[in-house]
């Protein structure tokens, strides 16, 4: 705690989504990777993942709110989306014919990537504003 | 001898409002994807104008900047009311209008140090 | 941004310097100019000779300027204050530091100018003795 907190609050917030935008964004990539990953080290197929979001916010040593963030705070399985069962005899992992597939959709991760992507511009938008507000104020010193 | 005037003051008070309201904004912002997450915002300049109608000049002095939460904007499936639109357009006008403050407190500033010089520069 | 009290400041030595010296040439001429009560001696003997003059009581120019003074001072420290308020997490905004840094540009310069206008004042004394 370097008592600059209440100084950079702002800045800090826009940290913290960044952060847990870009969590997302590699998370979404690992689905994207794994989309037909019928055996992972476990044995079973992959199972979509997603990343929880919660609010964060912190306070200095007097009690005052300094940064009102976000932040990743875990990655779970998706255990609502179904996985796929389709029929392909001449895959490997095959039980009588049938292979259970990974539930994740191509169109549905590109759609969050774009989610994440947008919040992640938005973001550096937001810090470039604190920049320029803050150079502004300490003109005033001149 | 304060060398400040009581617009100084006003402006500062004007300034940290719109301070805190960046970062507020920020914060809507950050949580743009939260589930559940409902927008906050800033009052003070209606609370001010309101007290500065009441013509009581102690009612002025005590208006402070208030975070409220908006529970009434409509929300998404997941709960989450945060208007992206809404919220980059009101960062720019925050922004605008916190250097705006700024102008005019150095112009108030600059009037001070022509009165040291004595009206020369 | 009130003061709490001088401490040793340039522009607070010089002011010294120069209430000391109308303070002194006052009382040589016989006249009140310091704070607190003053009494001046009667009669003739008295250089400049002006008779008994009743005792100042303590509202006057140079008392008032030692409090004017106070707040100059504490205002001109806030540039050397400034870098430990930060780091404690006193400071809280950019226009906060501004401000504070422009206060002590402006309480400073407007202290040497009332020190420069004191001076003035008492060559402008000096020269009426002779």
């Amino acid at each position: 705690m370097s008592g600059l907190e209440r100084l950079f609050g702002g800045m800090r917030t826009t940290s913290m989504g960044l952060s847990a935008e870009r969590t997302r964004m590699d998370v979404i990539a690992e689905n994207i990777a794994n989309a037909r990953t019928t055996k992972t080290a476990n044995g079973q197929p992959y199972r979509r993942q997603v990343v929880r979001f919660e609010p964060l916010v912190e306070k200095d040593k007097h009690g005052q709110i300094t940064s009102m963030g976000v932040r990743a705070a875990e990655v779970l399985p998706d255990l609502e989306t179904p996985m796929e069962r389709i029929y392909d005899p001449a895959n490997p992992d095959a039980v009588d014919g049938f292979v259970t597939m990974p539930n994740v959709s191509a169109t549905r991760e590109m759609a969050d990537l774009v989610t994440a992507m947008r919040a992640y511009e938005a973001n550096l938008k937001v810090q470039e504003n604190f920049s320029r507000m803050a150079e502004r104020a300490l003109r005033m010193a001149r | 001898m304060d060398i400040s005037g009581s617009k100084i003051e006003l402006l500062a008070r004007l300034m940290n409002a719109s301070s805190l309201r960046g970062r507020v904004i920020a914060g809507n912002i950050a949580n743009q994807n939260t589930p559940g997450f409902k927008r906050q915002e800033v009052q003070f300049e209606d609370s001010l104008r309101e007290a500065l109608a009441s013509g009581n000049p102690r009612a002025m002095a005590r208006v402070t900047p208030e975070l409220t939460v908006d529970e009434l904007s409509p929300a998404s499936p997941d709960g989450n009311n945060v208007n992206m639109e809404l919220e980059m357009n009101s960062m720019r006008e925050n922004r605008l209008t916190y250097e705006t403050y700024a102008t005019i407190m150095e112009t108030n500033l600059a009037l001070i140090d022509t009165a040291i010089r004595g009206g020369r520069s | 941004m009130a003061g709490i009290g001088a401490t040793g400041g340039l522009a607070n030595e010089a002011f010294r310097a120069a209430l000391k010296a109308q303070q002194d040439s006052a009382r040589q001429l016989g006249l009140p100019g310091g704070p607190g009560p003053d009494r001046v001696p009667a009669g003739p003997g008295t250089p400049g000779g002006l008779g008994s003059v009743a005792p100042v009581e303590g509202t006057n120019f140079a008392s008032k300027l030692e409090e004017g003074l106070a707040d100059v001072a504490k205002s001109v420290q806030v540039a050397e204050t400034m870098p430990a308020a930060m780091v404690s997490g006193d400071v809280g905004e950019f226009h906060e530091v501004a401000l504070a840094l422009k206060q002590s540009d402006l309480s400073f310069r407007f202290a040497l100018q009332v020190r420069n206008k004191l001076i003035d004042a008492y060559r402008e004394v000096m020269r009426m003795s002779v």
